[in-house]
């Protein structure tokens, strides 16, 4: 914390928030901030933006309702990580290991490391498209976007990191300028968001559990529960750390519902199909001027090179710690050559499969978004039983309602999950049996 | 393999192995842990906790002289295997499961001073008898753990032509520090802390990589000096997390060792609950000198400064002053130099330690003290301070209030550490 500049100013000012206590809760709140929101902005990646563009684009209005239960589920899965953080000191992937063994340990980080690498491919194939927009070329725009992140992370300082992400994570809200300028019809959204429309067909199925999916990803749990624990956090302020998440968690909300209504209000109006999200930043063109479509693609080059960052760096992070390598960001090369092994080869093969041509993207797509709904329920299922043991927690377990909405979520996302996994076979049952 | 002897094994060629009755030749169960005694000087194999399977099955205490044989991987025979279930499982005074307590846990490796994961542990076998020798570290031990050895080892033998390297850490480096149920009984059974003789750096350095249920355990093995020592050494934001989970009366007896200039910025940033707590357990003097150091400004030289410090009178002979300086040297912060005081207590010189020791022994002070000592006032900027140690090269400087009486003296390492910290926040954006 810093002082005003003149002595007498500053004892003023303390004396201040001492007297008021509104003023000094505000000022710690300030101090933790952090964790929260760089999640909850990592969380709307490339992948995620292409999903918003592509639900909002195929279903118009019709899908906002699932940002609901999405926000409330994300919101209890982030405050648990956060308090399991403070309670304990320890990491995710370390409580992991020490309380469910070696094996399922093993098979949950091959499971995300596999999962990451092609989350970080999609971040670049987001910095690809995003680019191509202004006019630049993949070839130049990937290798140099994934040099400077690479740079940042092994050269820089986590303090100086962590504030550059907090400027990215302000960024992000141009996509609200975008929606504005789309001229949305206001009533229309606001009826669908409070009556949706249910459908039970598979691509409807598959783009809910792809938006729950992608505002819920497995890492993030992971990345979260670190943090927590790099800020050193007391169980005093456990309060105020209550209020970043949530303050994570509006913002990923927002940011997800606008991009929903901006490529509604265009392109499922006119029914146009997109695939991507780059696609959804050239559409917007026509609809609503070059200044918004432009808006969109910065906002998808911010958030890719963002998540490119997090991601790969998370990944590795937690790979180390299951496994008892050192690892982190304030460590030299040669302290921990595992952690930076690992960053480097997973950002590597990212930029190494973007680079491909004819890259099959939509597959690694898709593939890894289906990993990572895989993935999910196992590790919201270790998470829960782990924070209901008092051996673990002690006196900070999790209270009834919080029990609820864990287990919902996870067996709505176990169901989402099997539904859409044996879609494909009920044909082929039905002509068997039928 | 590896370069040890074949009489070497690992514990998870034994655990999960079917138990055999000798008598009936039946099998009764598997084998799901290990117990250990901890008498000796590696810890020996004392019995085996076997279990029927199942979801929580029915486990049972096996003693390790009922065993007739141990084939590895294989089977373990042993006389009254069937019988066993119909005792609870009870483990002996001295004894602990090792699968529970160290497999997938940190231990402090004493030996490179850091925190590692056990993957597997390595035991001694000598006919029937067992010990454990060494904890696994090592990928090797993590791929043995994942049941695929075998294959990676001969993959990489082909690709490398050497054997995959093995990592282990001697028992007598190792301190478990895991914080499963009955672990305060595992701080008493591993009986003198091996973490006494590490450095209070490195100590420091381990409590920071660990969780907070493991830094209690590892700071109720220590006692009060070590443990304090190793405290003052943390980053301020870790050692106010460590502070609010540390018992009150615990907490004071380390404070009670602390600098005190460390206790004041501690004090400062505790909540005020735990605050007054620890204060109520504070000798009566320590309390007023925390809660008047509170109120000085964190900016000046009154704020980071040491109260304990050498002071003697003009008349004292050179002799007197080393029998002070060594009744003292336990409490003061610098053994090097006496403050030299008038009879208003004003500061009117100095001696160092080299000047005592040369000087003739009944020389009184004020013959060979210098008498231009460089000092600061209470409410000289900290920035000013540390200035003045480059400008003159001292290792400490002493600071006086408004009428020269010397109050407390900074050495070098808190100024230039609270420098850093006001040049750090500046540099960043306010928090």
């Amino acid at each position: 914390m810093s002082e005003a500049a003149a002595p007498g100013l500053a004892k003023g000012f303390f004396e201040r928030l001492k007297e008021r206590p509104a003023l000094r809760n505000l000022f710690i709140f300030l101090s933790i901030l952090g964790p929260g929101i760089i999640t909850g902005s990592v969380d709307n990646d490339a992948g995620g933006i292409t999903t918003y563009s592509v639900a909002g684009a195929l279903y118009g209005y019709n899908l906002i309702w699932t940002l609901i239960p999405s926000f409330v589920a994300l919101f209890v899965v982030q405050e648990m990580n956060a308090r399991m953080g403070i309670v304990t000191g320890k990491g995710l992937a370390d409580l992991i290991r020490e309380n469910f063994g070696v094996k399922i340990t093993f098979f949950i980080f091959i499971g995300l490391l596999i999962a990451d690498i092609g989350n970080t491919a999609t971040e670049f194939a987001g910095v690809a498209g995003s680019m191509s927009i202004f006019g630049i070329s993949k070839y130049l725009s990937v290798p140099l976007a994934a040099a400077g992140v690479w740079i940042m992370v092994v050269k820089g300082d986590y303090k100086v990191a962590e504030r550059i992400f907090l400027v990215f994570s302000v960024c992000l809200f141009s996509y609200i300028v975008s929606a504005v300028l789309a001229k949305p019809d206001w009533h229309a959204v606001a009826r669908s968001s409070l009556h949706p429309q249910m459908h039970l067909d598979s691509d409807y199925l598959s783009m809910t559990l792809g938006i729950i999916g992608t505002t819920i990803a497995p890492w993030m749990q992971f990345y979260m529960q670190s943090s927590v624990i790099e800020k050193r956090l007391k169980i005093e302020e456990y309060r105020y750390v209550i209020w970043d998440v949530l303050l994570g968690c509006v913002a990923t909300v927002v940011v997800a519902f606008f991009i929903i209504v901006a490529c509604a209000a265009t392109l499922h109006v006119n029914g146009v199909k997109i695939n991507e999200a780059a696609d959804a930043a050239m559409s917007l063109k026509p609809f609503a001027g070059p200044f918004a479509s432009e808006l969109f693609a910065f906002g998808l080059f911010v958030a890719s090179v963002f998540s490119a960052t997090i991601l790969p760096l998370a990944t590795a992070f937690y790979v180390c710690e299951a496994f008892g390598f050192e690892a982190g960001i304030n460590k030299k090369i040669h302290e921990a050559p595992q952690f930076y092994a690992l960053f480097t080869f997973i950002m590597a093969v990212a930029v190494g499969i973007i680079l491909l041509p004819h890259a099959p993207l939509i597959a690694i797509t898709i593939w890894t978004q289906v990993l990572n709904a895989m993935l999910l329920p196992v590790v919201l299922i270790s998470m829960i039983l782990m924070v209901n043991s008092p051996k673990i927690m002690g006196e900070h377990v999790n209270n009834r309602f919080q029990n609820w909405v864990g287990w919902i979520t996870t067996v709505i996302l176990l169901g989402l999950t099997v539904m859409l996994l044996i879609q494909p076979a009920l044909p082929i049952l039905k002509k068997l049996f039928g | 393999m590896s370069g040890y002897p074949s009489n070497f094994t690992y514990l998870s060629y034994i655990i999960g192995i079917p138990v055999i009755d000798a008598a009936s030749g039946r099998q009764v169960g598997r084998v799901v842990d290990m117990a250990a005694g901890l008498r000796e000087m590696f810890p020996r194999i004392s019995g085996a906790m076997i279990s029927r399977g199942g979801w929580n099955g029915a486990r049972a205490y096996l003693p390790w002289k009922n065993v007739k044989s141990l084939e590895l991987r294989k089977a373990l025979v042993a006389e009254g295997a069937a019988e066993a279930f119909a005792q609870e499982p009870k483990l002996g005074e001295n004894e602990i499961l090792i699968k529970e307590t160290f497999w997938d846990k940190q231990i402090v490796d004493i030996h490179g001073c850091k925190v590692v994961r056990v993957n597997d542990l390595h035991l001694l076998r000598e006919d029937q008898n067992l010990w454990v020798v060494h904890m696994d570290v090592g990928i090797p031990g993590l791929l043995r753990r994942l049941g695929c050895f075998g294959p990676c080892d001969w993959l990489f033998k082909l690709v490398f032509s050497v054997p995959m390297r093995e990592k282990f850490i001697s028992w007598k480096f190792v301190q478990p520090i895991t914080s499963t149920i009955g672990s305060d009984a595992l701080a008493l059974k591993v009986h003198h802390s091996k973490l006494s003789e590490l450095h209070p750096a490195d100590l420091a350095e381990i409590f920071i990589d660990l969780g907070t249920d493991e830094r209690l355990l590892i700071l109720q093995s220590l006692d009060d000096a070590t443990a304090a020592q190793a405290f003052q050494e943390m980053p301020l934001s870790a050692r106010v997390q460590m502070a609010e989970t540390i018992p009150e009366g615990r907490l004071a007896g380390l404070v009670d060792g602390m600098a005190m200039d460390e206790v004041v910025d501690l004090v400062a940033q505790l909540p005020k609950k735990k605050k007054d707590a620890l204060l109520r357990r504070l000798p009566a003097e320590k309390v007023a000198q925390v809660k008047g150091l509170l109120e000085v400004s964190r900016r000046v030289a009154g704020s980071i400064m040491n109260t304990a410090f050498l002071s003697v009178r003009r008349d004292a002979t050179a002799a007197q002053v080393l029998e002070q300086v060594k009744a003292e040297a336990k409490r003061v912060e610098s053994i090097y130099h006496t403050y030299v005081l008038d009879e208003n207590d004003e500061l009117v010189g100095v001696v160092t330690l080299r000047q005592l020791l040369t000087a003739p022994a009944d020389a009184p002070v004020a013959g060979f003290m210098r008498k231009r000592v460089v000092r600061v006032a209470l409410d000289t900027n900290i920035k000013d301070v540390a200035d003045i140690f480059l400008k003159y090269d001292f290792t400490v400087l002493p600071v006086v209030d408004r009428r020269g009486r010397v109050q407390g003296t900074i050495t070098m390492k808190d100024s230039v550490e609270a420098v850093f910290q006001q040049v750090r926040s500046e540099a960043e954006v306010v928090k």
